[in-house]
């Protein structure tokens, strides 16, 4: 048995309550401005049908998907050791506390958000995005599931519902990983976006969400993990910051791979998109934010210092953050090819033009959404789960 | 005697418009404008069933609109799953004038960012060796529509006679058929109204009250109202071109095929055999938009 006490566990100060209230106050105005004016200050329209908040589901779904299917595979099926069960909770919580924004964020996107339970009542099942929705939806309910059984353990500080969790939690790996499987098979079954049009894609919307969910893993474990002091923390925080590591290097692989052939095929349509993806308007955020601040610094932190719990966090909280640029480079460039030679400039019009980069209203609605689901999570946690901090965890 | 000799006997003699095409010395083009014409004169079109215009009785040829106008009327009268719609848009007819995606636009009351029928422009060559080739781009009503099967609520769907139709009550506007499209044929109504849009300027526009209350009115998409109202259908909707569904029902050719100039855009039942869009479709020189996607497009080009 062990105890943990307030001052053992890392503390976060007020950091991440002002930032929840600052992006969730700024995103506020934007929020307000999508209700009232509709979709007439986004930046997205007829040839880039998809934006930012397009990109950023897509980068939630991987994080609320993928840190739960991490947990339940090395908790359920590989049996790791004990102390990760200590922070299920917030693993169910940032999950659910993800999929809000999410939501939320889908929901703005949509031309008639009033009419999504048309999604429900009347299906296409022909439609990927059909079969999205529901197992989104399903998921969802698993979820609140076993965060109710999960809380309900606490609470009465016993090992119940040990073994319906274990059987919720391995009904969700075939939901979560056919969830994943079916978002990117949206963009993979478009054949008339080359870059998306590859039956790989499913896979790789797969390897990214293992590892953004990995990154989020450990990074919750280097928060809210038992016992900072003892060894088994240590031992648990480094071999979650080299599944990350290895997870990563991975999928950066795989990527490059993927590149590679990409541009030796040569195929004019495709390659043009990824060539806009590596040197086009986003070059930036694919170089800086994501190879740069998401994997080398990441990869060279891991691998210096695997035995600091502080330093494998960071990493960790790194991947979580700058995870956002990748679907960002996988959904928008592929979209900024012409379908016919010289269409953007056959007439012009707001959404008619091959460039995208989001407005501020679509920054601030963004900024809302994340502030929401950050201050969601740090809400719950401080209401639900720090007075269970305070006592015994078997 | 075949059909062609036929055809060709029944040539009548010069008319005016052989005067004209003579002074503009365009020789290719004129083989392809008399085609049409020519076959009119065979006695292909049950004149007795159109009305035709005062300049055209007696003129000789009979303007390519006449006929596809009887050929409508008659494919009318057909149940809807034997008719099967089509456009033929001759690339060496069309100038680029753009009078067809004005006649769209007017007739849909499409806002700003919605365009049904954009002519692609293309400039070949270098100075002083250049030229310019047209290209009008509108839905191209596939046969094997990409942008039906990814729709999630069933908001759209291909007809019986080919016309790819959207519910604009039922769809969510969440663009996927949008992205589906591999001729980006579909545009996103994003609810803007161009007297809005250039607000700055509407105080010095003469007719701008007038040209506010004239994109507010109601559209006959489908063949129903669809007043412009803040959240209201069809703002937040796909939208593409339908062939002017609701005109064709009327008996009327799509606003684009009767403002073109050229007379670059035919449109008819390629199921008549008779009809002008069935002869011009079985000509070597047709093809059609990408067609290694298999998306077989109902919208042919002569080249």
């Amino acid at each position: 048995m062990s105890t943990t006490t307030p001052k053992k566990q890392l503390s976060l100060g007020l950091v991440p309550w002002l930032l929840a209230a600052g992006l969730f106050g700024v995103g506020l105005i934007g929020l307000v401005q999508r209700l009232l004016t509709g979709h007439q200050l986004v930046d997205y329209g007829s040839y880039v049908p998809w934006g930012i908040w397009v990109s950023v589901y897509v980068y939630l779904v991987w994080l609320e998907v993928g840190s739960l299917l991490v947990y339940s595979t090395i908790v359920y099926l590989f049996n790791w050791n004990h102390s990760l069960s200590s922070i299920k909770a917030q693993v169910y919580l940032a999950a659910l506390t993800t999929l809000t924004p999410a939501l939320l964020l889908i929901a703005l996107d949509l031309g008639h958000p009033l009419r999504f339970w048309k999604t429900i009542v009347n299906p296409n099942f022909g439609s990927l995005m059909t079969w999205m929705v529901w197992l989104h939806l399903t998921y969802l309910a698993i979820l609140l599931v076993k965060l109710y059984f999960v809380l309900k353990a606490r609470q009465s500080g016993g090992t119940q519902y040990k073994s319906l969790l274990k059987v919720l939690a391995l009904v969700s790996l075939p939901v979560g990983l056919a969830l994943i499987g079916t978002v990117g098979g949206i963009f993979g079954v478009v054949a008339a976006r080359p870059l998306w049009q590859q039956s790989v894609l499913p896979l790789y919307f797969f390897i990214s969400a293992l590892v953004a969910g990995s990154a989020l893993v450990t990074l919750l474990y280097v928060l809210f993990g038992p016992v900072k002091e003892r060894a088994e923390y240590r031992a648990t925080a480094r071999k979650l910051g080299m599944l990350t590591l290895g997870l990563l290097l991975f999928g950066a692989v795989a990527a490059a791979m993927n590149g590679l052939v990409t541009f030796y095929a040569g195929g004019p349509a495709r390659v043009e998109a990824a060539r806009l993806a590596l040197f086009g308007p986003f070059w930036w955020s694919f170089w800086l934010v994501h190879l740069g601040l998401g994997v080398a610094l990441p990869v060279v932190l891991l691998y210096l210092r695997p035995n600091a719990p502080r330093t494998v966090g960071f990493a960790a909280g790194l991947v979580v953050l700058t995870f956002v640029a990748v679907p960002l480079n996988v959904i928008i460039p592929a979209q900024l090819t012409e379908s016919l030679e010289n269409l953007g400039e056959a007439f012009s019009g707001p959404g008619l033009e091959l460039s995208y980069f989001p407005t501020i209203e679509e920054w601030l609605v963004t900024a809302f959404a994340l502030g929401l689901g950050l201050g969601l999570f740090l809400l719950a946690q401080h209401m639900l789960l720090t007075p269970r901090a305070t006592t015994t965890e078997a | 005697m075949t059909q062609t000799e036929d055809k060709t006997k029944a040539k009548p003699g010069p008319t005016r418009r052989d005067f004209l095409r003579g002074l503009v010395g365009t020789a290719g083009a004129a083989a392809v404008v008399t085609g049409p014409t020519r076959k009119v004169a065979a006695a292909t079109v049950p004149l007795s069933n159109v009305r035709l215009a005062p300049s055209v009785i007696g003129e000789g040829p009979v303007d390519p609109l006449e006929r596809m106008r009887a050929e409508l009327a008659r494919a009318l009268e057909k149940p809807v799953d034997q008719r099967r719609w089509v456009m033929v848009i001759d690339l060496r007819k069309c100038v680029g004038c753009h009078s067809c995606t004005v006649s769209c636009v007017a007739e849909n009351h499409l806002p700003p960012g919605v365009v049904y029928r954009p002519v692609i422009e293309e400039e070949i060559g270098t100075f002083p060796n250049v030229s310019k080739r047209f290209l009008p781009r509108p839905c191209m009503q596939c046969e094997e529509p990409p942008c039906v099967d990814v729709c999630p609520v069933g908001a759209t769907w291909q007809r019986e006679d080919g016309i790819t139709e959207i519910d604009y009550e039922q769809c969510i506007g969440c663009r996927y058929c949008l992205s589906a499209c591999p001729y980006n044929a579909r545009t996103f109504d994003r609810g803007l109204t161009y007297v809005e849009a250039s607000e700055g300027e509407s105080a010095a526009m003469v007719g701008a009250a007038d040209a506010g209350t004239y994109e507010l009115a109601a559209a006959h998409e489908y063949g129903e109202e669809w007043p412009r109202d803040e959240g209201r259908s069809p703002v937040g909707n796909a939208r593409k071109c339908h062939f002017c569904l609701h005109r064709l029902e009327k008996g009327m050719l799509p606003a684009c095929t009767t403002t073109c100039m050229g007379r670059a855009t035919y449109f008819g039942d390629a199921n008549d055999p008779d009809s002008l869009v069935a002869e011009l479709i079985a000509s070597p020189n047709v093809m059609r938009l990408k067609e290694e996607l298999g998306t077989k497009p109902r919208v042919y080009y002569l080249a």
